[in-house]
């Protein structure tokens, strides 16, 4: 397990809005437990003090100047790991539900897999998760449509948690969703040939912060990204990835 | 001339001299106050000439003539929208991009100040097999 870290040079992207109660464990832990990894506190114009948390542990921290949204947060990452010549990235989510001590199965799986991304699935094994009901028909409803129009078997389409290679990054550091960019991200990368797996992993649940899922935001969150990647569906591409036309 | 058609005539007036103001201030861009200025004669021609509307419908077979006016307003304003779309799209795109290469300035901004040098292993060579997919 300690070839990657070794070898490799890898950056552990944290998007943070409004962390302030769980970004130093978050930080502490990523410290502890990857200690040959580089970590990024994507700050994504937080209101209340995950800036100075994020400043004080040691870390390097870009500070967004106002709120872009997590696909906006996490894209900074991609665009600094490439500025800096990162061979991959993880992204972990600054609330504490995506424990330090998984990440070593995503990048071993990104190695050995030959894999362009690689996403972490609550799903994928006998699973802990204590979603409430609609969220979990959300992901369902949201994986199955994903597997369906990309031909790959995703189980987690809505994890945050996932590690992308450098040819991935490429890709999505020019082009990446706003705001759902986890399914929509699925598809678009699946078109353009990227080799994308799941690996079983357990999540916490979050240490602070909600994330309730209320009914019209349930129904905000089909829509969007169903449109989204139906329009991905008839969407030109740039030749990019294998199987592009000359 | 019939009331309406003098209200009609100083609302078309008003609204050119309007665009005509934030013209000059630098307030808007060129190409919105073409699209406004010939919405106001439009609307001026329309009035003055208030048979047009009607001769037009009656060339389409419109059954409710008036109907005609309506539908073109209606046509003006989708396309404005439309328009409007496509702006705000590529406007909240570009400040994404700012804000992000902003953010990005920012740290490398800080970290030359604190004399370190975040790529200075930027370009240590990565495994050859690694290389090689």
């Amino acid at each position: 397990m300690e070839t990657y870290q070794a070898s490799l040079k890898i950056l552990l992207v944290v998007p943070a809005y409004n962390e302030e109660a769980s970004l130093s464990g978050v930080l502490i832990d990523l410290q502890e437990k990857m200690p040959g990894c580089d970590v990024l506190v994507v700050n994504d114009g937080s209101l209340d003090d995950t800036s100075r948390v994020a400043h004080g542990a040691g870390v390097t921290v870009i500070d967004l100047s106002y709120n872009l949204g997590i696909g906006g947060a996490v894209q900074t990452g991609f665009k600094y790991a490439l500025r800096n010549g990162y061979d991959a990235i993880v992204q972990v989510d600054g609330d504490g539900q995506h424990p330090a001590e998984e990440i070593p199965r995503l990048l071993e799986t990104l190695r050995s897999e030959r894999c362009d991304l690689v996403i972490g699935s609550r799903f994928l094994g006998p699973t802990s998760y204590r979603g409430s009901r609609l969220r979990r028909i959300v992901i369902a409803f949201l994986s199955w449509l994903c597997s369906r129009l990309s031909g790959i078997k995703i189980t987690d389409s809505t994890s945050g948690f996932r590690a992308f290679g450098r040819r991935a990054l490429t890709i999505v550091a020019d082009n990446y969703p706003v705001d759902y960019p986890e399914p929509k991200s699925i598809y678009s990368l699946a078109r353009q040939g990227m080799r994308i797996r799941e690996v079983s992993v357990s999540m916490r649940t979050r240490e602070s912060g909600t994330s309730s899922l209320s009914g019209l935001k349930a129904l905000h969150y089909v829509t969007n990204v169903t449109l989204a990647l139906l329009v991905d569906a008839i969407r030109e591409r740039p030749a990019a990835g294998r199987g592009a036309d000359p | 001339m019939r009331p309406i058609i003098v209200i009609v005539i100083i609302a078309a007036v008003a609204i050119a001299a309007t665009v005509l103001v934030y013209l000059r201030r630098q307030r808007m861009r060129e190409e919105y106050s073409l699209l406004w200025m010939l919405m106001g004669i439009g609307i001026v021609v329309f009035a003055v000439f208030n048979d047009l509307v009607g001769r037009v419908a009656r060339a389409l077979d419109v059954a409710y003539e008036p109907s005609l006016a309506f539908f073109l307003g209606f046509c003006f304003t989708l396309l404005l929208l439309f328009h409007y779309a496509l702006e705000i799209s590529r406007l909240s795109e570009q400040n994404k991009t700012l804000a992000q290469e902003l953010g990005l300035m920012q740290l490398e901004l800080r970290t030359l100040q604190r004399g370190a040098s975040v790529s200075s292993n930027a370009g240590q060579p990565a495994q050859e097999e690694e290389k090689a997919s």
